[in-house]
C-alpha cells in the first residue's frame, strides 16, 4: 500500500465522519439556536443598550444628546436617588434575615407527619402565588389609617392608632412586612425541600447519639441546608434590591417619597418624568451594586464554609 | 433525512429571527382598503362603544378599514405602552393619550402633523371647545384630534349632608363655605369624612390644587415656563387652607393609595363632598348614591375650574395612512357620533354644536348631574403647562401637598422647597 493510498483511504473514512461533525453541529445548533436568539436579543442586547442610553439625555421619544458621564455626576446630588437607596436598603436589611430565619422555622414546623400538612403547606405558599395587584389592593385596605383593620384591631385592643401607609416614617416599614408576607413562602418551600433531603440515617444517628431536638436543628439541619440558606440569599438581595410591583399598587412611593425604591425611581424617570438616559445610569448603579454585593456574599459564604 | 431535517430548522429558524422584529402590517397591497390600527385604551362599556362606531366606520368606508386594539394597556398606562412602540417601530396608526402627555408625544419625529387636514371647512375645527384645540397643539403641530374632555367639580353625598344638618352647596359658594361645611360633615365616630385628598405621589394629589391657585391670580409656572411660581401668596393661601382641614378640622381622608379610594367612600357614604370629575357618574348612578353635582367652590366670584383633555394622536407610517387616519377620526369626533359615545359612556360633549342636537336632552336625562358639569366647560379656561417638565414638577409638588397635609411642614416652606426642586429641573437644557 502506498502512503498516497493511504492517505486517500483515511481521507475517505475521515470524510463522511466530517460530514456527520457537521451534521451535528448544525442539529446542536439548531435546538440551541432559538435559547441563544432569546437570551441575545431580550437580555444582552437591551443590557448594551441601555447602557449606551445611560450617556445621553434621552426621553425615548427623541434620540438625546450625548452626555458623558453626566448622569452619573447628576445621581450624586439627587436627594430622591439616596431616598430610594435607603428604603431599598431597609428593606434588604429587614427583609433577608427575617426572610431566612422564618422561613426555616417554619419549614422544620411543616416537616410532619400531621393531618392536613399539605393544606398548611399550600396556605404557606398562597401569597407567593397571588398577583401582587390583587396583594396591592388587599393590603391598602387592611393598612389603611382611617378604614383599615389594622388600625381596627389596634383601637379593640386599647392601643394607639399608628398612621401606617399615611405616615412618612412608617409606611416603609408597613411595605416590608407586604413583601415578607408575599415572598416568604418561597423560602419555606425551599428550606421544606431541603430538609425532606436530609437522609434518615444522619437523623436516627443523632437521636441514637441523644441529640435532642435543638442539638439536632443546630447541627444536624441548619449545616445541612446550607446551600439553600446561600441560594436564598443571593435570590433574596435580588429580589428586594428590585422591589417594585407592591409599590406601585400600594403607595406609587408616597407618603412624600417614603417607599420610592430603587426599581421605582427608575421607572419614574424614564416614563414618567421622561428621562430616560439618566434613568437607565439609576439602573446601571443598581446593577453593580447588586452585582458587587453578591460576589462579595458568596465570597464570604464560602471562605467560612471552608473554615467550617 | 436527519440532515434535511436539521437544515429546515436552521431555515425556519433563520426566517422567524428576521421577521420577527419587521411590523408585517407596514407592507400593504397598494390596491384594496388602508388598513389603520388604532389602540383606544378603553374599558367596559367605552370600548363597546367605541368598537360598534368603528364597526359602523367600516361599513360606511369601504376604502378605509379600521383594526381597534386596546393596546394591551388602560388609558392610564398608555404613555409607557406607546413609548415602547415607537422606540421598537411596532406603533399604530392612533392612540388615545392624555393631554399632558402631548409636549411630550410631539417631539417624537413620527408623530404626525395635521395642521394642513384640520383647516378643512368640513372638519368644523373651531367648533371644538377652545382648550381642547389647545392641548393637541404643539408648538403650532396639530398632533391629532380632542378625544374626551372634562373638568373638575363638587360631587356630594346629599344623605351624608342632611344627615349632619348641612345645607347642599349654592351658586356663588367660596372655599370659606366648603371648609365650613367639611368640618360640619365629618363624624369621627361613624367614620365619615368631609372631604377627601390624595397624597400618593401622583398627578391626581396635585391637580385639585391648581383651580384654587389659578381663582386667587396665582400661576404654576411663569412665562416660558422657566420658573416655577405655584409659592405665590396664592398657592400658599390654597395649600394652607387644605392643611387647615387636614390637621386642625381633620375634615380629610388622605388619601395614600393609588387606587384612589375617595370614590369608594363616597358611594359608601363616607364623604360628604368629593372633588371629582364626569368619569365617575355611572358608577354612582350604578352604586345608586343619592348625589349632587356643584361647581368648584370659588374665590372672589371666581369659580375657574381644571380640565383634562384627552387626544386621539396620528403616528405617521406613511401619508395614505395618516390621511385615512385622519378621515376616520374626523368621522368619529363629528356631532352625531360623539352623541353616541357620550350617551354609552357619559362624556361630555367635545364639540358646542352638539349641544344643540335634539337627542342632547335625553343624554342630560340619562346621567343627573351631567348638565352642571357640561355647563362648567366655560370655566375652564386653562390647561396645566404644556412642558415635558411638568410631571417632574407635579411630583416635586405631590410630595410638598403630602408633606403639608400630613402636618410634617408648613405651606410656605413646603412650597419654597418644590419650586426650588421644580426650578433646578426646569433649568436643566434640552426638550
Amino acid at each position: 500500500m502506498s502512503s498516497t493510498a493511504l492517505s486517500a483511504s483515511t481521507r475517505a473514512r475521515r470524510r463522511p465522519k466530517d460530514r456527520r461533525k457537521l451534521g451535528d453541529n448544525i442539529a446542536g445548533w439548531s435546538f440551541a439556536g432559538p435559547a441563544t436568539l432569546v437570551i441575545l436579543g431580550f437580555s444582552l442586547v437591551p443590557m448594551a443598550w441601555a447602557l449606551a442610553l445611560s450617556f445621553t439625555d434621552s426621553d425615548l421619544m427623541t434620540p438625546g444628546r450625548n452626555v458623558g458621564l453626566d448622569n452619573y455626576r447628576a445621581l450624586l446630588e439627587d436627594p430622591v436617588f439616596f431616598q430610594a437607596l435607603r428604603n431599598t436598603g431597609l428593606l434588604l436589611v429587614l427583609y433577608i434575615p427575617t426572610s431566612l430565619i422564618a422561613g426555616l422555622l417554619v419549614a422544620v414546623l411543616l416537616n410532619r407527619k400531621v393531618r392536613g400538612i399539605g393544606f398548611y403547606r399550600t396556605c404557606f405558599l398562597v401569597p407567593y402565588i397571588v398577583s401582587a395587584t390583587a396583594t396591592g389592593l388587599l393590603m391598602g385596605f387592611i393598612f389603611d389609617r382611617d378604614f383599615g383593620l389594622a388600625n381596627g384591631l389596634l383601637a379593640k385592643l386599647g392601643l394607639p392608632i399608628q398612621g401606617l401607609l399615611s405616615s412618612p416614617s412608617q409606611a416603609m416599614f408597613v411595605l416590608t412586612l407586604i413583601f415578607f408576607w408575599t415572598r416568604f413562602g418561597f423560602s419555606v418551600v425551599i428550606y421544606l425541600a431541603a430538609i425532606q433531603e436530609i437522609s434518615k440515617e444522619v437523623m436516627e444517628a443523632a437521636s441514637i447519639d441523644g441529640a435532642g431536638r435543638w442539638t439536632t436543628f443546630r447541627h444536624i439541619i441548619v449545616p445541612s441546608v446550607r446551600p439553600m440558606t446561600i441560594f436564598l440569599a443571593v435570590w433574596g438581595v435580588i429580589d428586594a434590591l428590585q422591589f417594585f410591583d407592591l409599590v406601585m399598587t400600594t403607595t406609587k412611593g408616597g407618603p412624600a417619597n417614603a417607599t420610592v425604591t430603587i426599581v421605582y425611581y427608575v421607572w419614574q424617570l424614564a416614563f414618567t418624568y421622561s428621562t430616560a438616559g439618566y434613568g437607565a445610569a439609576v439602573a446601571y448603579v443598581l446593577f453593580a451594586g447588586t452585582l458587587l454585593l453578591i460576589v462579595v456574599g458568596l465570597l464570604v459564604a464560602r471562605r467560612r464554609g471552608a473554615t467550617a | 433525512m436527519r440532515r434535511a431535517l436539521a437544515a429546515a430548522a436552521v431555515v425556519t429558524l433563520v426566517a422567524t429571527g428576521c421577521g420577527g422584529g419587521g411590523d408585517t402590517r407596514d407592507e400593504q397591497p397598494a390596491g384594496g382598503p388602508v388598513e389603520i390600527t388604532i389602540w383606544h385604551g378603553q374599558e367596559d362599556a367605552s370600548a363597546k362603544s367605541i368598537e360598534k362606531l368603528v364597526d359602523q366606520f367600516n361599513r360606511s368606508h369601504p376604502d378605509i378599514r379600521v383594526n381597534t386594539e386596546s393596546g394591551g394597556a388602560t388609558a392610564d398606562g398608555m404613555l409607557p405602552k406607546i413609548t415602547a412602540a415607537l422606540t421598537s417601530d411596532a406603533y399604530p396608526d392612533i392612540a388615545y393619550l392624555y393631554g399632558s402627555w402631548a409636549p411630550n408625544i410631539a417631539r417624537n419625529p413620527k408623530t404626525a402633523d395635521l395642521a394642513e387636514f384640520v383647516k378643512d371647512p368640513a372638519v368644523q375645527w373651531d367648533d371644538f371647545w377652545a382648550n381642547e384645540r389647545e392641548a393637541v397643539t404643539i408648538q403650532g403641530k396639530v398632533i391629532g384630534f380632542p378625544a374626551v374632555v372634562d373638568n373638575m367639580v363638587v360631587l356630594y353625598n346629599k344623605k351624608v349632608l342632611a344627615k349632619a344638618g348641612v345645607q347642599p352647596p349654592k351658586a356663588g359658594w367660596t372655599w370659606d363655605d366648603f371648609r365650613a361645611m367639611a368640618k360640619q360633615a365629618t363624624n369621627a365616630k361613624d367614620g365619615v369624612f368631609g372631604t377627601t385628598w390624595p397624597i400618593s405621589g401622583g398627578e391626581e394629589a396635585v391637580w385639585g390644587l391648581w383651580p384654587m391657585v389659578w381663582q386667587a391670580g396665582g400661576e404654576i409656572l411663569g412665562p416660558d415656563n422657566k420658573k416655577a411660581v405655584f409659592n405665590s401668596a396664592a398657592g400658599q393661601q390654597a395649600l394652607g387652607r387644605l392643611r387647615g382641614m387636614a390637621v386642625d378640622d381633620k375634615s380629610v381622608y388622605l388619601d395614600s393609595s393609588p387606587s384612589e379610594k375617595g370614590q369608594k367612600l363616597f358611594e359608601s357614604g363616607r364623604l360628604g363632598l368629593f372633588l371629582s370629575g364626569p368619569w365617575v357618574l355611572p358608577d354612582l348612578q350604578a352604586a345608586k348614591v343619592d348625589y349632587g353635582v356643584s361647581p368648584l367652590p370659588g374665590t372672589n366670584g371666581n369659580h375657574e375650574t381644571i380640565s383634562g383633555p384627552d387626544n386621539w394622536v396620528v403616528f405617521d407610517h406613511d401619508e395614505r395612512r395618516v390621511k385615512a387616519s385622519a378621515t376616520f377620526l374626523a368621522w368619529l369626533t363629528a356631532a352625531q357620533q360623539q352623541l353616541v359615545w357620550m350617551s354609552d359612556t357619559g362624556s361630555l360633549p367635545i364639540r358646542e354644536s352638539i349641544t344643540k342636537l335634539p337627542g342632547y336632552q335625553d343624554y342630560l336625562d340619562k346621567y343627573r348631574g351631567i348638565d352642571v358639569i357640561s355647563a362648567n366647560l366655560a370655566n375652564a379656561k386653562r390647561v396645566r403647562p404644556a412642558t415635558t417638565r411638568y410631571p417632574r414638577v407635579s411630583a416635586f409638588v405631590a410630595e410638598a401637598i403630602a408633606q403639608t397635609l400630613l402636618g410634617k411642614s408648613d405651606a410656605k416652606t413646603a412650597l419654597d422647597e418644590a419650586v426650588a426642586k421644580s426650578d433646578a429641573a426646569l433649568a436643566v437644557p434640552g426638550s
